[in-house]
C-alpha cells in the first residue's frame, strides 16, 4: 500500500459505483481514510467491504447531496469521528432519463434532476465543508466534471451544460479559497464503462432505430470505437482515481482552478 | 527514494538550471535515470553530480536543441548508454533579450531565437526520439509551455506566442502518437524564481515607476504579490517537478493532449 495520502480523511460522493468507487479505492490504496458516500447505502457498504479487504480504511455514509440537512449531518459525523476533513471529491452525478437529439426528447424533470445533483449538489457540499477547511487553512476540493463540459454532445445536451457549469464554478471557488491554501480543481473524464454509461447506452438502444435490439454493451462499444480503427476511446475508473490521488496530495499544492481531461484512448493491436 | 519512475530513463532538455533542474531532481528522487541535455555543460554536470548524490544515475550532455545533428547525437548516446528512452521533457526555453510594450522594442533576432529554441527545438527533439518510442509502442513526452501560452502578456508577446504554439503542437502530436500508446502533454508554469525570471524582473524594474534600481529579487516580490496583499503568485520548481513525475509515470497513461497550468499562488501569512 502506498502512503501519498497517509492519514488524510477524504469524502467521495456518489462512490457506491463507477468512477466514485474507482476513485475511493485509489485514495484508500494510498493510505487515506475514505468516507464512501452514496444515495444507495447498500452499494456504499459494498465498496467499504472491498476497501477493507485491501487493508484500507473506509466507512459508508448515506446522504443525498441535494439535501443540505443530510449533507450537514454527514459533515458533522465525519468531523466528530475523525476530527478533520482533508479532501472532498464531488463525484455524485446523473445523466437524466432521456437522450437527444432532438432536445425536445428531454423533459423538464430531467433538467431539474441533472442540475440539482451535478451542480447544486457540489455547491451544497462546498458550502458545508468550507468553514472547516478555511479554519484549518488547508484543503482539497476535486469536482468531477466531464469532457462534455468542454465540448458538449447533442446526445446529452443538458448533462453537458451542467458539467460546463461545474468547471466554471471550480474556477471561481479556486480564486476565493486561494488565500486559505485550499486548492479546487476539476477532473473531466471521457468515456468509462460505469452504471451511468450502462443506463445511457440502454436508452440509446431504446431511442435510436439503428441500435434497436442491441445490448447496452454493444451500443457502448460502438461509441467507443467510432472514430478510429486503431484506438478505442475508453478509460477505466482508475485512470480518474490516480489523477484524483495526485490532485488530493501535497504534490499538487500549486495546481488550482484547473479542469484536466482524462480521455486518452487505448490503442488496439488489431482493427 | 520513491519508485514511481524506477527503471525509467528520462531525457530532459534545459535541465541544467531553473525548472528543468527542478524536474530532473524530482524525477531522480522517484528512481529515474536522468540525461541532462543542456547548452551549458558546466550546469548540466553540476546537476548530474547532485542527482548521483540521490543515488540515481545521470549523464550530462551538451546540446543545442536548435541543431538537429547535436540532438541526434545526444539521443544516440543515451540509447547506447542506457538502452532506451522512456520519457522526454522539452524544457529548454528562452525569454529573449527585450521586453514590450511597445512591440517595436523587440528586434527580429529576439523573435527568431525565441521561436527557434522554444518551438523548433521541441519539433527537432520529438522527431529525433519518435522512431524509438514508436518501435517500443510506449513513451512519454512532456513539453514545457507557460501560462503565457494560454493568456499572453504584452511584456513578452513573442514568448507568449511561442508558448501557445507549443500547446497546439502538443495537441496534434498527442493525436498522432495515441495509437502507439505514447502520451504527449504540456505543463504551463506560472511565475517561478529562476534565472529566466531574474533576468526578466531586472528588465521590468527598469520601467516600473518606483522600482528603478531595485535588486531583481526585490522587484520580483513586488511584482508577484497580489493587489490584496494576501497571496504571492509564485510557485517553486518542485511544483512543476511533481506534475512532471505524475505525467511521466504509468499513473497517467490515459491523459494526453492536455496543457496543465501550475500557477496556484502561495498564501502570505
Amino acid at each position: 500500500m502506498g502512503n501519498r495520502l497517509q492519514g488524510k480523511v477524504a469524502i467521495v460522493t456518489g462512490s457506491g459505483g463507477g468512477i466514485g468507487r474507482g476513485t475511493a479505492k485509489c485514495l484508500a490504496a494510498e493510505g487515506a481514510l475514505v468516507v464512501v458516500n452514496d444515495i444507495n447505502l447498500a452499494n456504499a457498504r459494498d465498496v467499504v467491504k472491498e476497501i477493507r479487504a485491501g487493508k484500507g480504511k473506509a466507512i459508508a455514509i448515506k446522504a443525498d447531496v441535494t439535501r443540505p440537512a443530510q449533507v450537514q449531518r454527514m459533515i458533522q459525523r465525519v468531523l466528530k469521528h475523525f476530527g478533520k476533513i482533508d479532501i472532498i471529491i464531488n463525484n455524485a452525478g446523473v445523466f437524466g432519463k432521456h437522450v437527444g437529439p432532438p432536445l425536445t426528447n428531454i423533459t423538464d424533470e430531467d433538467w431539474d434532476q441533472t442540475f440539482d445533483v451535478n451542480v447544486k449538489g457540489i455547491f451544497i457540499m462546498c458550502k458545508a465543508v468550507m468553514p472547516h477547511m478555511k479554519e484549518r487553512k488547508k484543503g482539497k476540493i476535486i469536482n468531477i466534471a466531464s469532457v462534455a463540459g468542454k465540448k458538449p454532445s447533442v446526445l446529452i445536451p443538458v448533462y453537458s451544460s451542467s458539467k460546463a457549469a461545474v468547471i466554471n464554478f471550480t474556477q471561481s471557488l479556486s480564486e476565493e479559497l486561494a488565500p486559505y491554501d485550499i486548492q479546487v480543481n476539476a477532473i473531466c473524464p471521457g468515456i468509462i464503462w460505469t452504471p451511468l454509461w450502462n443506463a445511457l447506452a440502454t436508452r440509446m438502444t431504446e431511442q435510436y432505430p439503428r441500435m434497436k435490439g442491441q445490448t447496452a454493451a454493444q451500443a457502448f462499444s460502438a461509441v467507443v470505437t467510432q472514430n478510429a480503427v486503431n484506438t478505442k476511446r475508453e478509460q477505466k475508473p482508475e485512470d480518474i482515481g490516480m489523477l484524483a490521488v495526485f490532485l488530493a496530495s501535497d504534490e499538487s499544492a500549486r495546481i488550482t482552478g484547473e479542469a484536466i481531461s482524462v480521455e486518452g484512448p487505448t490503442p488496439v493491436t488489431s482493427p | 527514494m520513491g519508485n514511481r519512475l524506477a527503471g525509467k530513463v528520462a531525457f530532459i532538455t534545459g535541465a541544467g538550471s531553473g525548472i528543468g533542474k527542478g524536474m530532473a531532481i524530482c524525477m531522480a528522487r522517484e528512481g529515474a535515470t536522468i540525461v541532462i541535455a543542456d547548452i551549458n555543460l558546466a550546469n548540466a554536470r553540476s546537476v548530474a553530480k547532485e542527482i548521483r548524490t540521490l543515488k540515481s544515475k545521470a549523464l550530462a550532455v551538451k546540446v543545442d536543441v536548435t541543431k538537429s545533428a547535436q540532438v541526434d547525437k545526444a539521443v544516440q548516446r543515451t540509447l547506447k548508454r542506457f538502452g532506451k528512452i522512456d520519457i522526454v521533457v522539452n524544457d529548454a526555453g528562452t525569454g529573449g533579450e527585450h521586453i514590450g510594450p511597445p512591440l517595436t522594442n523587440i528586434p527580429d533576432e529576439d523573435w527568431e531565437k525565441i521561436f527557434d529554441v522554444n518551438c523548433k527545438g521541441i519539433f527537432i527533439v520529438c522527431k529525433a526520439v519518435m522512431p524509438h518510442m514508436k518501435e517500443r509502442k510506449k513513451g512519454k513526452i512532456i513539453n514545457i509551455s507557460s501560462v503565457a501560452g494560454k493568456k499572453p502578456s504584452t511584456t513578452i508577446p513573442a514568448y507568449s506566442a511561442s508558448k501557445a504554439a507549443v500547446i497546439n503542437f502538443t495537441q496534434a502530436l498527442s493525436e498522432e502518437l495515441a495509437p502507439y500508446d505514447i502520451q504527449v502533454n504540456a505543463i504551463c508554469p506560472g511565475i517561478i524564481w529562476t534565472p529566466m525570471w531574474e533576468a526578466f524582473a531586472g528588465k521590468l524594474s527598469e520601467r516600473i515607476p518606483g522600482m528603478k534600481g531595485q535588486a531583481p529579487a526585490t522587484a520580483f516580490k513586488a511584482i508577484t504579490t497580489a493587489p490584496m496583499g494576501n497571496v504571492q503568485r509564485i510557485q517553486r520548481p518542485e511544483d512543476i517537478g511533481m506534475l512532471a513525475v505524475f505525467l511521466a509515470s504509468d499513473e497517467s497513461i490515459r491523459i494526453t493532449g492536455e496543457a496543465i497550468s501550475v500557477e496556484g499562488p502561495t498564501p502570505l501569512a
